[in-house]
C-alpha cells in the first residue's frame, strides 16, 4: 500500500493505492491517528487506485468515521472502482459513508 | 497442473504467500481479477481467524491450503490443527440484521466468506479442521 497526502482547502486528501489488508492497515491507522490528533478532521480518501480491501481495512475506516463524526468533521470516500464498491456493498458500508464519484464532487460538496 | 498446495506458518506475514499463489493461479488457470479477489478475501478472513483464535499455545503450527481446479471453478481446502471451528455453522449476523453495528466486532469476516464463496463444508478429522470452499469462476 502507498498513501499520498495532499491538502486541498481545509480537506486532507489521501490517495490510497494498492492493498489495504490485515498486514498493513496499521499504516493507514497511524496516519489517521496523527491527523485527527492534530484536529485535521476533514478527510477525503481517494480510492481510485485501491485494488483490494479486506474486513481489517474496512474496520479502520469505520473506526475513524466514528472518531471524525464525533469531532464534527467529515470523512469522505471517492472514486472507488466497481470491484471495491462491491465489497462496500456486501459489507453494508456503502450506506454508512459519504461516497462521491471523484475528488471534484467531494471537494465541492 | 490442476492442484497447488501451500503450507504456511501461523503468522500474519504468511498472508503474502496467499497473494503470490493467487497471482500465479490467476495466470495459469485464467481466473478473473474479481474471482481472485473474492478468494483472497475469504482466505484472509479464514487464515487470520485461525492464526488469532485457533491456537492456545505459542508454538509454530502449519496451515495447509490446497487449490484444485474444477471445470467451472476452484475448490479450496484449508486444513489446520487448531481449536475446532465450524465456519459454515457460524451465524451470519449481517444476514440477520444488516443495519446492526455488529459488523465492527467480527461478524464481517463470517459474512464475507459466506457471501463470496458459492459453497462451503466443514469436518473435524484426526484433531484437524478441514474446511472446503468452492468458488465458481465462470
Amino acid at each position: 500500500m502507498n498513501i499520498t497526502k495532499e491538502k486541498k482547502d481545509d480537506i486532507n486528501v489521501l490517495q490510497v493505492e494498492g492493498r489495504l489488508d490485515t498486514t498493513n492497515y496499521s499504516e493507514l491507522e497511524d496516519l489517521l491517528v496523527r491527523l485527527t490528533e492534530n484536529n485535521e478532521i476533514n478527510i477525503l480518501l481517494d480510492l481510485s487506485a485501491l485494488e483490494y480491501i479486506s474486513s481489517s481495512g474496512l474496520r479502520i475506516l469505520l473506526k475513524y468515521l466514528k472518531v471524525i463524526k464525533a469531532a464534527n468533521g467529515r470523512f469522505m470516500l471517492c472514486a472507488m472502482t466497481k470491484d471495491i464498491r462491491e465489497i462496500f456493498e456486501i459489507s453494508g458500508f456503502i450506506n454508512i459513508f459519504e461516497i462521491f464519484e471523484d475528488q471534484a464532487a467531494a471537494l465541492k460538496s | 497442473m490442476n492442484k497447488v498446495v501451500i503450507n504456511i506458518r501461523n503468522d500474519i506475514s504468511e498472508l503474502h504467500e496467499i497473494i503470490e499463489v493467487l497471482k500465479e493461479l490467476s495466470e495459469k488457470w485464467d481466473l478473473s481479477k474479481k474471482s481472485a479477489m473474492h478468494i483472497n478475501l475469504a482466505l484472509e478472513e479464514i487464515i487470520t481467524n485461525i492464526i488469532f483464535y485457533g491456537f492456545n499455545d505459542k508454538e509454530e503450527h502449519r496451515i495447509s491450503i490446497e487449490f484444485i481446479k474444477e471445470k467451472n471453478g476452484v475448490e479450496i481446502i484449508i486444513t489446520d490443527d487448531g481449536n475446532p471451528f465450524d465456519l459454515p455453522a457460524a451465524e451470519d449476523f449481517m444476514d440477520k440484521d444488516k443495519t446492526s453495528e455488529i459488523r465492527e466486532i467480527g461478524g464481517l469476516g463470517v459474512h464475507f466468506v459466506k457471501t463470496l464463496m458459492d459453497r462451503m463444508s466443514y469436518k473435524r478429522k484426526d484433531e484437524k479442521n478441514i474446511l472446503t470452499l468452492y468458488k465458481e469462476t465462470v
